[in-house]
């Protein structure tokens, strides 16, 4: 008898032992790792269902093809799926010379959500099947971007038009206040989200003006503040937090001043506390550049032009002709230690750059950092090391508020 | 020469818009809006511009949501057959009529109501009540139709409404509307709009052109002409239906056979490509595909083959009649060709141009929901009223279009967009998904 072909029993070595082990877990984490097709389950049986309710069991060739937004390396994963479920249904899929029946399945999408739509043909006959799947919403995630000069980290997002924002920290807790014209909301982080904790809404008897804008701002013995045309909103002390709004044209803080804001449009006036020592034209936004012995205030004007002003005198930049109307300073470790953050429209979308005035004349210092949308509000950060930029996302209509550091080159 | 001096005029205006660019400016106040129209102004609340001075109950949003209108919440009982509404408080008229239940009612009744989803509406305390036979699960989507905005006329007989403008006047075939101070959607930036009527689109590309105008028309079938002119554009969703209507208590069409005789000889693609040089799209469905989702599911293209089929099948050799609006050249165009479709298949089409009986109807139909459930119970209601058990969600708006279709009494061909060209000047203007100018967000560069 000759043996020679047989694989004798061999002993399981340690290394063996723990490269098992290994694969072993692989495949756990594989298993437990909710793969793509999990998101897809439920409407894949659904439509299998609805197929096998046309065609009854038996043989099917199966095509799927793409319309709508969902990643096309997802397809795969759905078309998976959507075959492991018609299989329980009784439907095999075969090449389509062996099957009896043609299931073609079109993803496609309408305002409301996805369409998942299946024509099965049985010789000339074909009947359609569809499911309607929701769009999951977007959870408010604590996003970090990537380190470059200007940085924006997506802080929240909401449906409804964002004003301003404000993180605040109480303790070990840190909260986010985010003003629209309806509510101010306080949410608390979790770490990677925000949780919504209580919502007040804005009463106002007159109506807002078009354009509207806001300010929220921390106080010093309570939460916050927060400033709408017309409107002041003040939280309290204690807990619970209770926020009381009443109707006032009390000036909005702007820096180290406060300033009148005209509550029948969207500009300041121009009349400042305790103010510069000279007047001041209407201005949309303003920034403050502390020097050594004095502060350079900058302007962007209701007629376009961008002013600075020492207190003592005025004048026009006439650099900054291609400025939008909204900018903000942020002070940090960088270069002079406050760089100015103008908006700027770049082809179709809303950019930020970055300048520095070392003395009068403001000089670029950055790249155009676009954010692809229009950019709705931009202000200085309550602590002043940011910008607070709240962007419209026209693709899927949301607001979306972003902390705009300034990071130095190396 | 008059067409070469009017293309130099057209490219020396695409080098003043290229040239031009806006920084990002917040919203100036003040200036007119110079509107341009080949309509007489006299039409003007059937434009774009409707909704700039009425509001309806309810508004459908860019994603098709129903949101809050002059109605600021609602409730539905007994299955959705009774749906009560509760208005927004302090709202007046232009002419400080406050808005209350009675001037609602007031304004649903007016008009003829026939094919309304509804069979009565009332005023119960400071609300306004629908009551309908058969559940209406979509009523608040149906109520943000322009057809249903709120209105009423004061003692000249002028229409007051609600929205952010305010009739004015008429005069040399111009209407002033001017903007409400206190709007309770708050006040437009623009002062005024002035809406010129009877102007020739070669008068309008002209006008804006040269800076004379601010919005002029662009029709579909010359949308890829304003693009490769480099026309500032503004292009809403599909949302011009262009159908054949069926007359089926016509005799030459009453036979099922022959109406899915003509259906099977029409050639969309080739009205697609040719009257509209590849815009919009073509359909066989009721309903658009941005709406839907489900428009292919629909089949699009010609089968000659049954087409004829079925015609030999029937004995009858009668001439068909088809009607069409002689002031619409594009129709007139598009039924030449239905024609000549039908006759490769046997059939005999004789085009109307005088409006009377016919076998067919060739409509340009205006499609303003967003929700599939509420545009299909508007296309069927001026197209084929009927009582239908309602419709909810898509699938169900599927099944329903299904079952309307088969029997081939409308045959849809194509879904169209409509567009306007633009100054410059203008900032933030937007359309809603079916072209109307959406509330009153635009500014004009140069106001003060």
């Amino acid at each position: 008898m000759n043996f020679t072909d047989y694989n004798s029993p061999q002993r399981m070595t340690w290394k063996k032992l723990l490269f098992g082990l290994l694969l072993l877990w692989l495949g756990a984490a594989h298993l437990f790792a909710a793969p793509p097709e999990t998101a897809w389950a439920a409407p894949s049986a659904r439509l299998a269902k609805e197929i096998a309710g046309i065609s009854g069991p038996g043989t099917a060739t199966l095509t799927v093809r793409n319309q709508s937004s969902i990643a096309n390396d997802e397809v795969p994963a759905i078309r998976r799926g959507i075959e492991a479920q018609l299989r329980i249904e009784g439907i095999n899929i075969r090449s389509a010379e062996n099957a009896a029946t043609t299931v073609a399945i079109t993803l496609s999408e309408n305002l409301q959500g996805w369409l998942w739509v299946a024509e099965v043909t049985q010789g000339s006959d074909t009947k359609v099947a569809m499911v309607a799947v929701p769009r999951s919403g977007l959870a408010p995630v604590l996003q970090k971007g990537p380190s470059v000069t200007l940085r924006k980290t997506l802080v929240y997002s909401q449906a409804d038009p964002i004003l301003d924002f404000a993180t605040i920290q109480a303790g070990s807790e840190i909260h986010l206040a985010v003003l629209d014209g309806n509510n101010v909301s306080l949410y608390r982080s979790t770490g990677t989200k925000y949780d919504l904790e209580q919502a007040f809404p804005i009463v106002h008897s007159k109506p807002f003006p078009r354009d509207l804008r806001g300010r929220v701002a921390i106080g010093k013995d309570h939460l916050f503040d927060a400033y709408l045309p017309g409107v002041i909103c003040s939280s309290g002390v204690s807990t619970p937090i209770n926020v009381s709004c009443h109707e006032s044209d009390d000036p909005w803080p702007v820096g180290s001043q406060k300033a009148l804001f005209n509550s029948a449009r969207d500009y300041f006036t121009g009349a400042l506390l305790p103010g510069l020592g000279k007047p001041v034209s209407p201005f949309y936004t303003a920034a403050e550049l502390p020097r050594s012995n004095y502060t350079l205030w900058i302007f962007t004007g209701i007629d376009g032009a961008v002013r600075e002003s020492d207190g003592m005198n005025e004048r026009r930049v006439a650099s900054a002709g291609d400025w939008g109307s909204d900018l903000a300073a942020v002070h940090d470790a960088c270069g002079l230690g406050t760089q100015l953050l103008v908006t700027a429209v770049g082809d179709g979308a809303d950019s930020l750059r970055a300048f520095e005035v070392p003395d009068r004349e403001p000089v670029l210092v950055s790249a155009p950092f676009s954010f692809d949308n229009p950019i709705t509000a931009l202000w200085t950060s309550t602590d002043g090391t940011n910008a607070n930029a709240v962007v419209h996302n026209l693709t899927g209509g949301r607001y979306e508020a972003y902390s705009v550091s300034v990071a130095c080159s190396q | 020469m008059r067409r070469i001096a009017f293309l130099l005029l057209a490219a020396s205006s695409v080098v003043l818009w290229a040239v031009t660019a806006h920084a990002r400016t917040r919203p100036r106040q003040g200036g007119t809006l110079r509107v341009e129209m080949r309509a007489d102004a006299s039409q003007w609340m059937n434009s774009a511009m409707r909704m700039l001075v009425f509001d309806s109950l309810t508004q459908t949003d860019d994603a098709g949501n129903v949101q809050p209108g002059l109605a600021a919440r609602w409730d539905s009982q007994s299955d959705d057959r009774r749906w009560q509404l509760w208005l927004r408080p302090d709202v007046r008229f232009h002419d400080g009529t406050p808005l209350s239940a009675a001037t609602v009612v007031q304004s649903l009744t007016a008009q003829d109501c026939s094919d309304c989803p509804w069979r009565s509406v009332h005023v119960s305390g400071d609300s306004v009540v629908f009551e309908s036979e058969t559940p209406v699960p979509n009523l608040p989507a149906i109520l943000a139709n322009s057809r249903f905005a709120i209105m009423r006329r004061d003692e000249n007989g002028n229409p007051v409404g609600t929205g952010p403008f305010r009739f004015t006047s008429f005069t040399n075939g111009a209407v002033t509307l001017t903007a409400v101070d206190d709007s309770w959607r708050a006040r437009p930036y623009v002062n005024a709009i002035e809406l010129r009527g009877g102007r020739s689109l070669r008068d309008q590309w002209m006008d804006v052109g040269v800076g004379r105008a601010d919005v002029v028309e662009v029709p579909a079938e010359l949308l890829r002409r304003s693009q490769q002119e480099h026309m500032w554009l503004l292009t809403s969703r599909d949302s011009d239906l262009i159908a054949l209507v069926v007359d089926e208590k016509d005799a030459a069409v009453q036979d099922p056979r022959m109406r899915e005789a003509l259906a099977a000889s029409v050639d969309r693609a080739s009205l697609f490509n040719v009257v509209f040089q590849k815009q919009g799209e073509v359909s066989a469905s009721l309903l658009p595909n941005w709406m839907s989702g489900y428009s292919f599911a629909f089949n699009v293209a010609p089968n000659l083959a049954h087409a004829k089929e079925l015609r030999s099948q029937i004995n009858k050799s009668s001439e068909l009649t088809l009607s069409v609006d002689s002031a619409d050249p594009v129709l007139q165009l598009i039924a030449e060709r239905l024609a000549l479709n039908a006759r490769d298949a046997g059939i005999t089409v004789r085009l109307l141009s005088a409006p009377g009986r016919s076998s067919l109807r060739l409509v340009r139909l205006h499609v303003e929901e967003a929700s599939p459930a509420a545009a299909l119970v508007d296309v069927t209601g001026q197209l084929a009223p009927a009582e239908r058990a309602p419709a909810n969600d898509v699938v169900s708006v599927f099944h329903q279009e299904q079952d309307l279709l088969a029997k081939h009494t409308i045959i849809p061909l194509l879904y169209t967009p409509r567009s306007f060209a633009y100054s410059p000047r203008v900032h933030d203007l937007a359309l809603t998904t079916d072209g109307a100018i959406r509330a009153a967000d635009f500014w004009l560069e140069d106001a003060k």
